[in-house]
């Protein structure tokens, strides 16, 4: 790849700075985020569209925003660009406070600021080249380096060929080629992505983001993801923050996420997320222990702990072997997450404290579902 | 005399081209940026402004409701400070101009408002003026639809150019009720049609042509 991103430069600049004062190893100052939102609101008229919304996103990482439509995903995505003006709270954005800036600083901070979009958002009027030279001449590159810059891009993103098509004779997926190409043209260090995979069929989806990550590894270049699909966070997003009505309801490790889900809707979420239907139909389950009834248990595993034998070690535990309903591992971000659903024969409340006290360690949760006399 | 002066078609002819072509002209001209500014200063444009919106949307909507005929008779003052005479084809140019410029501005300001409101948000996200929003988006983006709205507003101003016969502006309006309606000359009067057919025919012809080759939709 020859292309020259001077904003990688940007990214290792701190980590120069925070070793060259002390001999000795300095201790490893916190990476100043590339955008940093303290208390932001938002209100349309009668709808709070953001209540008090605070967030850093670190360089280089890979930051996955959720939500059901009308969380306020857009308009936080909005914000980051400026496009929306908050009525209160500080968008600070490659360290700058995006209030502060007039109409012109605004418009060269854009520059750097890339952005992909669901419908892509390209220019029907002009081809795929003059698509992606557009942020270029809007920058003032003159038109040799923007022919050559434009060949890197289309090649980047797969599309070499493909320069004088116009968007309406590309598939799906080639025009969100095109519309990564022309939000990487500018040299961004930060790429903004409203629901990019939203219009595109599972396979092109897959695509897509494999090479959105392959972006961020090769250019290290940070990428804020909104999204109402928790399977596309889990595909690529390192970390994830789970927006509702305006508010930040759950935040961390997107395997942690998944590994112990703290609210309803992000369990939901998740479960969305995964293949297959809950095991266990809901009718047949029962409240409550009754001699001989199967305990139907969800555990999740994750990290290291996710490829050990764990229903070796929970039969271990338990004293009997309990049947496999449904497991599957997963990579979360960049991490494995197992997740079990086992029935126990007769799961008194003993058994399954047993169980929790001798392998309860090996696993991030431990969910008694139910319980149903005929589990299969 | 022939039955149908031919020589008197062929100036006619030309007269109405004339006509039709320059008011056409200044009418696009001026007609665009009008509807640039009708759409851009209405609320949620890239500068709303109100009450200019209104004012400026009052004056459009007065002179779209004058009947031309009563335009044509009440801007003879202004016609003969701008041309220096009140007769001629070049004299009727600024009325069917005047008549026009709005007409298409309407026209314009609805072509662009179709334009994705999504291509305008990408490229001020990508730090694009207004002026960058206007010039790349806006107009490239309606211009299949600029192109048609244009093609209407040609063909009206071959009708207009008919009634500005009365200012002695010549044109086939002119001929047609001259020779072909007071003179009892039915030839001319058909003649005149057929050439009024074709003449229009041709133009929207073009016209779809043109927006077609535009449209890369």
């Amino acid at each position: 790849m020859t292309l020259a991103f001077s904003d990688l430069e940007d990214a290792t600049s701190g980590l120069l700075v925070a070793a060259a004062p002390a001999c000795e190893a300095a201790p490893k100052a916190a990476p100043t985020p590339l955008v940093r939102l303290t208390d932001v609101r938002k209100r349309f008229g009668a709808l709070q569209a953001l209540d008090g919304i605070s967030l850093e996103v670190a360089a280089g990482e890979i930051l996955g925003i959720i939500g059901r439509s009308g969380a306020g995903k857009s308009t936080l995505i909005r914000c980051l660009n400026g496009l929306e003006r908050p009525d209160g709270g500080t968008v600070e954005v490659l360290g700058q406070n995006l209030a502060n800036l007039r109409e012109a600083a605004l418009r060269r901070l854009r520059g750097r600021v890339g952005m992909i979009f669901q419908h892509f958002n390209l220019l029907s009027a002009k081809t795929v080249a003059g698509n992606v030279a557009l942020p270029l001449r809007i920058a003032g590159v003159d038109q040799a380096k923007r022919r050559a810059r434009v060949a890197d891009l289309l090649a980047l993103v797969g599309l070499d060929g493909k320069a004088d098509s116009y968007p309406a004779q590309l598939s799906g997926g080639q025009k969100q080629r095109v519309g990564i190409a022309r939000a990487l043209a500018a040299d961004p260090a930060l790429l903004l992505s409203d629901e990019a995979t939203s219009a595109l069929d599972p396979e092109t989806t897959a695509a897509i983001l494999q090479l959105l990550r392959d972006i961020n590894r090769q250019l290290g270049l940070t990428v804020v993801m909104i999204t109402h699909e928790m399977s596309v966070v889990r595909a690529v997003c390192r970390r994830v923050l789970v927006l509702e009505r305006g508010t930040v309801i759950e935040q961390g490790r997107t395997a942690e996420i998944f590994a112990r889900p703290r609210t309803e809707l992000t369990r939901r979420l998740i479960a969305s997320a995964q293949h297959a239907p809950e095991a266990v139909p809901a009718e047949r389950l029962e409240p409550s222990y009754r001699p001989g009834l199967y305990a139907i248990l969800r555990v999740v595993a994750q990290g290291t702990a996710a490829t050990r034998p764990l229903v070796g070690a929970l039969a271990g535990h338990a004293g009997v072997e309990p049947l496999v309903l449904r497991a599957e591992i997963d990579r979360v971000g960049t991490e494995p997450v197992a997740t079990l659903v086992l029935a126990v024969p007769d799961g008194t409340p003993e058994r399954l404290a047993a169980l929790q006290a001798g392998a309860g360690s090996l696993f991030s949760s431990l969910e008694v579902l139910g319980y149903a006399a005929d589990p299969v | 005399m022939p039955l149908i002066p031919y020589d008197h078609l062929l100036q006619a002819f030309w007269e109405t081209v004339t006509m039709t072509a320059v008011s056409g002209a200044i009418s696009f001209v001026l007609g665009l940026p009008l509807g640039l500014v009708l759409l851009n200063t209405a609320p949620g444009g890239l500068w709303a402004h109100a009450s200019l919106n209104r004012g400026l949307g009052a004056i459009v909507n007065a002179f779209r409701s004058l009947p031309f005929i009563i335009l044509l008779v009440a801007l003879i003052p202004l016609t003969r400070l701008i041309v220096g005479t009140s007769i001629g084809t070049a004299a009727a140019i600024v009325p069917l101009s005047i008549a026009a410029i709005p007409y298409y501005a309407r026209v314009a300001e609805v072509s662009l408002r179709e334009v994705d409101r999504g291509l305008v948000e990408a490229v001020r996200a990508m730090g694009g003026s207004q002026l960058t929003v206007m010039r790349e988006v806006l107009i490239p983006e309606a211009l299949p639809s600029l192109v048609s709205g244009f093609t209407v507003t040609l063909v009206l101003l071959i009708g207009a150019s008919a009634m500005a016969g009365a200012v002695g502006a010549g044109g086939l309006g002119d001929l047609a009720i001259r020779y072909g309606y007071q003179r009892f000359n039915t030839p001319v009067m058909v003649a005149v049609i057929v050439v009024l057919i074709l003449l229009v025919a041709a133009i929207q012809a073009g016209g779809d042509r043109l927006a077609r080759r535009v449209d890369h939709r």
